[in-house]
């Protein structure tokens, strides 16, 4: 166990539980080691928080929460990055922009972070191809979902 | 940052180790210019638009308080109820 001064205070952290980022994350390009923690009372919500600068944190969900039907096809260049050739060693997250007021808040379904459970190696990715963009409403995203699940039930 | 001129039909190559990148310009017209690109696989090509469009959501992304937790969760029991 290490102390670590996160973006939410001090934290410990297993050096197994370290989430390395050999590329960085866009626009933090030189910020390898992050941890990625659910602390049950903001669930959905999950944090990726820098260990190495004390300023950077995303609040992040799983896509799946926002649109049940979101599925990727993570590119062989990316699993091998990942060093990985199993999906289920695939963990999907997104990053969430939280507003003041919460109609506004959105989420980055473009560039999901792919985390591989297994050697606990991640890579942000930007999907080609997709429907998808950086800026899903989650309110509209949440109303669509459940209305799709009002007319699948019928 | 190096400039340089090319004409329609005019390529340039890039070196990096033993690995190459061609760069052909296939057409110029009124201000919207082609290209095509060779590159090994493994080289992300992206339109610069789009990345930054990444980075800017990334440090928004960041930029939130214990507050704006609490109104997403509001808001998500609100959807769920409605």
């Amino acid at each position: 166990m290490n102390k670590y001064i996160t973006k939410l205070g001090e934290i410990n952290a297993d050096e197994k539980n370290i989430v390395t980022f050999p590329q960085g994350i866009p626009g933090y390009e030189n910020l390898r080691k992050f941890i990625l923690i659910s602390p049950p009372e903001i669930s959905p919500i999950m944090w990726l928080l820098s260990l190495e600068n004390s300023n950077i944190g995303f609040p992040v969900v799983q896509p799946y929460f926002v649109k049940p039907d979101y599925e990727i096809d993570i590119p062989e260049d990316e699993m091998k990055f990942l060093k990985t050739d199993k999906p289920e060693d695939i963990f999907v997250i997104s990053m969430l922009t939280l507003r003041k007021n919460p109609d506004d808040n959105t989420v980055n379904l473009l560039a999901p972070v792919v985390i591989s459970l297994s050697n606990n190696i991640g890579i942000q990715i930007i999907l080609e191809n997709y429907n998808y963009n950086t800026r899903h409403n989650v309110k509209e995203e949440l109303l669509k979902a459940k209305a799709a699940e009002k007319s699948g039930d019928k | 940052m190096l400039i340089i001129t090319r004409k329609k039909g005019d390529s340039f190559h890039i070196k990096v180790g033993d690995k190459e990148i061609v760069i052909n310009i296939l057409d110029n017209n009124a201000g919207n210019v082609k290209i095509g690109i060779d590159a090994p696989r493994e080289y992300k090509i992206l339109r610069g638009e789009l990345y930054s469009e990444i980075v800017s959501q990334n440090k928004n992304s960041t930029e939130f308080t214990d507050e704006f937790v609490d109104s997403f969760k509001d808001m998500i029991s609100s959807v769920k109820k409605e």
